[in-house]
């Protein structure tokens, strides 16, 4: 059944503005349709009209549009439905396709309750396209975002820096408490670093500073920390892992450490030594007491001839 | 503001049935669990609902206003912490660093908009199914201030008549977030009275 | 005689629950505000049928069924509520309730409520 075509007052004016206007009745069926919604859509006005949303769109189905739309109804209670959190209403391929990962155009609607002359109740909705608003803001907060990242990492090797780490560890420490699992603190520390860069220079220096990073850092997990902690020293923070996870992972990098050519110097030309220490919600202590403990573990390591871990196996209970 | 027992009554289940339906519509929208309680209702004059409200004058606040008529004449308005419902709205609209220098953006107001919103005509849409009539609400506006500055606007206009507010304290909690705020509606001691009579005759009607 | 204990904390919830049932209904209706109130009548007058308001102050509408069934009290439950999400139904389908009723309640609703007591 075609519902009665409603004259808009005012419709020519309707037609001119750069925005979707359509109206619905209380059955859901379209009873004006404007121009800008015919050029967006492909879809034109006679071929809108007497349909429902469902109709034209199979598949179309939005509790929080079916409820706005009760509300109008209802109460003439009028219902905004951000982009924020719908994103869109109706389907609109747009052309320029795939920036920031966007295919629809993104819309931001307004319901209200309209009257018409025959005393129909109607509601009309209106479509704002926003689409661009949101890809500027997107790369707006992308722009933001790599700022703070970049805020966060060493230059050099591109790991992530001391102060990162602390926030990073700090936050971790609090969540292990809560989560109670256990995180291995590993200082690694590059052996004769100083000699090596006195006699090859700083830049073959720098190399091996890069080359070392980007050797291990293939050999940790995503959730892994690895940090460029001062000149020729590193931390890598294991989550969910223990003493014994500690040591042996420790064991494995330096190990990759002694067998690969690291900044055009032939393998076993580059060695560094590694202090474990490892954080127990049961006896928590301080990010400083994690970090000075596997430092003096490190210690250790240097003083029992480098090239190696400290402590080099897991005494006691088996984890 | 004294109420009868069951004028509060009715009104704290009017609360709770308009809470529990905004819940459920934003449990659609946003996908997931939400939860809206209502731990206080009360109806005071201006100064009784300020100290009711207690938020630090200078404290951000994020607020949606529209204005009832019909069954229902007052002034809406839903007030939140600024601080949290960025938080949330963030959580929602998936910003996962929280970026503390800069100002929530047009977008997250609208989303606040709509949040409130749809608190608003839920909470306005159960007293008319009830009450059995009609409100109409205008647009809703969205403003963030200080407090004070919000407040300033509640009691705005220059109508001499003595003022009351109808606060409802609500929480909401949505992923892993909670917001708390207060819908407050605002009347003259006439519109208040008005809205009182109705109730009265709504439970008559029940229990005759 | 056939008994119908509604639990909810709303004295203008209790009155329009019963202000919707069918003239001439011939059920004895039982009100309780809280679950301690709840476990007394369901002890005394064991009723066919349990209806709860799920939004209660002390404990939710499904915390209460899960008390009274703890307490040995077999029968049917309902859960009245505004509040019909999803992880709200699946609680009260955990525990077994024959029906979620959506608030406010109407005399067509009470009639599928109370097809539920007879059933």
């Amino acid at each position: 059944m075609k519902p009665e075509t409603v004259l808009l007052p005012g419709s020519d004016i309707v037609d001119m503005l750069p925005l979707g206007v359509f109206l619905l009745d209380e059955s859901g069926l379209v009873c004006g349709w404007n121009t800008w919604l015919a050029d967006k859509t492909g879809i034109v006005r006679q071929e809108a009209l007497g349909k429902t949303l469902q109709q034209l769109y199979p598949g179309f189905d939005k509790p929080r549009f079916t409820w706005a739309l009760q509300e109008v109804f209802a109460n003439g209670s009028p219902q905004i439905l951000s982009q924020a959190l719908n994103q869109y209403l109706i389907p609109i391929k747009i052309k320029v396709m795939g920036y920031h990962g966007i295919s629809l155009m993104q819309q931001k609607v307004q319901i209200s309750l309209f009257v018409a002359a025959n005393e129909a109740r109607l509601a009309l909705i209106s479509i704002v396209d926003v689409t661009e608003n949101v890809i500027r803001s997107q790369a707006l907060s992308d722009a933001a975002r790599s700022l703070k990242e970049s805020n966060n990492r060493d230059a050099l090797t591109g790991l992530y820096n001391r102060r990162f780490m602390n926030e990073w560890l700090d936050q971790r420490l609090k969540e292990s408490r809560s989560i109670q699992h256990q995180i291995a603190c590993l200082v690694l520390d590059i052996d004769h670093f100083k000699m090596i860069n006195d006699t090859f220079g700083h830049q073959l220096g720098d190399q091996v500073l890069q080359d070392f990073s980007r050797l291990l850092s293939g050999r940790l997990r995503e959730c892994d920390v690895f940090v460029r902690y001062g000149g020729e020293e590193f931390v890598v923070l294991l989550v969910k892992c223990s003493l014994a996870g500690g040591i042996a992972r420790a064991q494995e990098l330096i190990k990759a450490v002694r067998s690969t050519s690291i900044g055009t110097l032939p393998a076993g030309g580059v060695t560094c030594s590694a202090g474990v220490a490892v954080y127990d919600p049961k006896m928590p202590c301080s990010s400083e007491m994690l970090l000075s403990q596997a430092d003096a573990q490190l210690y250790q390591a240097k003083r029992n001839g480098r090239d190696c871990v400290f402590p080099s196996r897991h005494l006691g209970s088996a984890d | 503001m004294n109420l009868t027992l069951e004028q509060m009554d009715a009104l704290s289940e009017i609360a709770n049935i308009g809470a529990s339906k905004a819940a459920k519509q934003l449990s659609l929208l946003l996908n997931d669990i939400v939860e809206m309680s209502v731990p206080r209702l009360t109806i005071g004059s201006r100064r009784e609902a300020l100290d009711l409200i207690a938020v630090a004058p200078q404290d951000d606040t994020a607020a949606v206003f529209q204005k009832a008529s019909g069954l229902l004449n007052a002034e809406v308005a839903l007030l939140f912490h600024s601080q949290e419902s960025r938080e949330l709205v963030q959580a929602l609209v998936g910003a996962d660093l929280p970026l503390e220098d800069v100002d929530m953006s047009a977008f997250e107001h609208e989303a606040m908009t709509e949040i409130g919103n749809i608190i608003v005509s839920a909470c306005i849409s159960t007293i008319a199914d009830l009450l059995g009539g009609r409100v109409s609400l205008t647009i809703p506006v969205y403003v963030e201030g200080s407090f004070s500055d919000i407040w300033h606007q509640l009691e705005g206009g220059d109508r001499p008549q003595a003022r009351y507010m109808l606060v409802m304290g609500t929480k909401l909690s949505a992923v892993q977030r909670n917001v708390n705020g207060s819908l407050v509606i605002t009347f003259s001691l006439d519109d208040l009275n008005s809205l009182l009579q109705q109730i009265d005759e709504w439970l008559a009607k029940m229990s005759s | 005689m056939k008994n119908i204990l509604i639990v909810d904390d709303s004295a203008t919830s209790r009155m329009l629950f019963k202000v919707n049932l069918p003239k001439g209904h011939g059920y004895v209706i039982h009100e309780a505000k809280d679950l301690a109130g709840a476990l007394r009548l369901a002890e005394e007058h064991a009723p066919e049928l349990i209806v709860l308001d799920y939004n209660m102050p002390d404990h939710n509408g499904v915390e209460v069924a899960q008390a009274l069934m703890d307490a040995g009290i077999k029968t049917r439950f309902v859960l009245l509520t505004a509040n019909t999400q999803q992880s709200v139904v699946e609680d009260a389908k955990a525990l077994n309730f024959r029906l979620v009723v959506e608030k406010p309640i109407t005399s067509e609703k009470i009639a599928t409520l109370l097809a539920e007591a007879d059933g």
